[in-house]
């Protein structure tokens, strides 16, 4: 890779170019109307159009100048970033079906497993509390209309 | 006289028992995660947001507001008493005041911080209050073209002034304009970007993206880095009151402090942080003796201290008089207030004179709380400091998906949070700051709508926004920003500011 000499800069751009060209395609099916009155497509159209030039801009400069190399991704950041997302990815699938009680409970128990240094136990523990902790606070203190139990258990 | 009625609005609205209670709880909640590293205002914020739809709007901005300010004070505590910043403004505080501490000073060292916040949080209130309504007049004189081009500059301003590579900068704002105007168009009732999900008609949700992006962004950052050691300092703080001639050494950087912090953070892309580390760098360049700086200078410790407070406070006026944060904080306060169906801008002055007198006020009366609660409090934060983190992110992402359901009690905000999450954690590998994108969210409408009525009034003429005077001045030094951070030879100079 000595034809990037910023992967940083290069494949931000890149996402940004993508991100322009995916607005302009999808804002040019809104009526774009004259500068006078403006349609709902005018200022995506144009927003976009600036956002693809300033991605090339990015690009170019990820092309020139010094090597700037990226810092390889650790296991323990990704590990960190998957089980977080993951766990509150798993929340929002749950939270209706089973209730707020069981979709506590796994998103904390992954991520515990996020980090090292979390036995079993620990994990299972800190699960329990925060899981009985949000139910006295958010469902019988603030009243939130969350169920505990979700349909899933028969509720 | 009519400043003296104005604050009498304000303490009649303060001085109610649920607004004083709230007061307390942002204050206090502010200094615990400003003594807690790894876990800042911003996403505090964003977890808190939904909690106070069911608050009155102005006991809401008061407690959110005691957060911000509040975490200012808590976060020299840690910096203090552990060598690590409890904040990302209290940074500069580390490198003199754990030195002053292991000199057995850790005692004068907080009460300084404390009393040189305590006055920036006085003045800065006094600022505000003399200051803001003097710009909402002025910016009810605005027009259509103005106000785009105010935004433009305060947009450009925010990303000059702060850290980081320029273009991706602008790009990121962008984005952030383009995200900010899904949903319906206002205008046209034309669906834009919804991909038929009928969730997405209202928007994406700003709080969604900011717990998104800081909330769970914060917690994937820190479990990258294995967590430093954390021993406190542990002496007894017997002398906490700095003697005579410690109180002349700190007065004038803590004017000096509170000045510069003020002026800060009323610029884009200003507050705490910012004012903090130019703060510490002026005192360091006038010194008379600056090797004494990192060696304990009381200096290093009540300049920064000072202008933090000054900062974050300043911040707030011109997101409530011209409807422009400056901050990502502030881009989370405007969300609040329009959440709460107040729209940020010179308007809040004349239509909600309780809320924003009381605002006002309240600063007043949480700093007051602030230095009193501080000092007598040390103890149980420093017993917090003991909590490992592994116990408190957990803690964080039940709060940040409890809170982001009830929203609107639909998963899909929780989805949204999760996708800004990643999004949030990709382009900081990237070398890409979000700050950017979520002041861009929030100013994409207001943006569009400004820029349509400009475009209509001059019947299509873009000449417009150059020939208005205010307008072509704004933009002038919208222009001049971009050109001054260009030039090779202020970069460098930019880069090795934010280095010190």
């Amino acid at each position: 890779m000595h034809f990037i000499r910023k992967p940083k800069d290069f494949i931000s751009g890149a996402l940004f170019l993508a991100a322009g060209i995916a607005v302009i395609a999808i804002s040019s099916g809104y009526d774009f109307g004259t500068p006078r009155r403006m349609g709902p497509g005018f200022f995506p159209v144009v927003m976009g159009g600036l956002l693809c030039l300033l991605a090339v801009l990015i690009m170019i400069r990820g092309l020139v100048g010094s090597v700037e190399e990226m810092e390889p991704l650790n296991a323990q950041a990704l590990r960190g970033a998957v089980m977080v997302l993951g766990g509150s990815l798993i929340y929002g699938i749950l939270i209706r079906p089973a209730g707020m009680i069981p979709a506590t409970i796994i998103l904390v128990l992954m991520g515990a497993f996020a980090t090292k240094g979390y036995g079993l136990k620990a994990a299972i523990v800190t699960a329990v509390v925060l899981a009985a902790i949000s139910a006295i606070v958010f469902v019988e203190l603030l009243g939130q209309p969350i169920p505990l139990l979700g349909s899933m258990f028969g509720y | 006289m009519e400043f003296l009625s104005n604050l009498g609005i304000g303490f009649g609205e303060v001085l109610t028992l649920t607004n004083l209670f709230y007061c307390f709880m942002g204050v206090l909640l502010g200094t615990l995660i400003g003594v807690l590293p790894g876990l800042g205002p911003a996403a505090t914020i964003a977890m808190l947001l939904p909690v106070t739809f069911t608050l009155d709007p102005s006991t809401a901005l008061i407690m959110l507001a005691g957060i911000y300010y509040g975490a200012q004070y808590g976060g020299s505590t840690t910096a203090i008493l552990v060598n690590l910043p409890g904040e990302s403004s209290a940074v500069v505080t580390v490198l003199d005041g754990y030195q002053m501490a292991r000199q057995g000073r850790a005692g004068v060292a907080l009460a300084t911080a404390a009393l040189g916040s305590f006055f920036a949080g006085c003045v800065a209130t006094l600022l505000i209050a003399v200051a803001a309504p003097i710009l909402a007049r002025f910016a009810l004189e605005f027009h259509a073209a103005d106000y785009f081009s105010l935004m433009v500059l305060g947009l450009i301003a925010s990303v000059a002034l702060a850290q980081g590579p320029l273009l991706k900068a602008l790009a990121m704002i962008i984005l952030g304009l383009i995200v900010g105007i899904i949903g319906i168009d206002i205008t046209s009732g034309a669906y834009r970007m919804t991909f038929g999900v009928n969730e997405l008609l209202d928007g994406v949700s700003i709080v969604a993206v900011a717990m998104g992006i800081f909330g769970l962004g914060e917690i994937i950052q820190n479990l990258a880095s294995p967590e430093p050691e954390r021993t406190a300092y542990k002496a007894k703080m017997s002398n906490m009151i700095p003697s005579k001639a410690e109180m002349k050494q700190i007065a004038m950087p803590v004017v000096r402090g509170t000045a510069l912090g003020s002026i800060l953070g009323i610029l884009p892309g200003g507050g705490a942080m910012l004012s903090s580390f130019a703060a510490y760098a002026i005192e360091k360049r006038i010194s008379k003796n600056p090797e004494k700086f990192g060696t304990g200078a009381i200096e290093g410790v009540a300049a920064p201290e000072s202008a933090n407070n000054a900062g974050a406070q300043t911040s707030f006026i011109p997101m409530l008089t011209l409807g422009i944060p400056s901050n990502a904080i502030m881009a989370l306060m405007a969300g609040a207030m329009l959440i709460q169906g107040i729209q940020p801008g010179p308007g809040v002055i004349r239509e909600q004179p309780e809320l924003f007198w009381g605002l006002i006020v309240s600063m007043w009366i949480g700093n007051l709380m602030l230095v009193i609660l501080n000092l007598p409090l040390i103890g149980i934060w420093v017993k917090l400091l003991t909590i490992p983190y592994k116990f408190l992110f957990p803690a964080i992402m039940t709060f940040c998906a409890i809170g982001v359901f009830t929203l609107n009690f639909s998963s899909f905000d929780v989805y949204i949070m999760v996708i800004f999450g990643f999004v949030g954690f990709a382009f900081r590998r990237l070398g890409c700051e979000p700050a950017p994108f979520l002041l861009g969210m929030v100013l994409g409408p207001m943006m569009e709508e400004y820029l349509r009525r400009a475009m209509l009034l001059s019947r299509g003429d873009p000449m417009v926004f150059v020939e208005r005077p205010i307008s072509g001045t704004l933009l002038a030094i919208a222009v001049f920003c971009i050109v001054a951070v260009s030039l090779p030879a202020i970069r460098s100079k930019r880069e090795e500011a934010f280095q010190e």
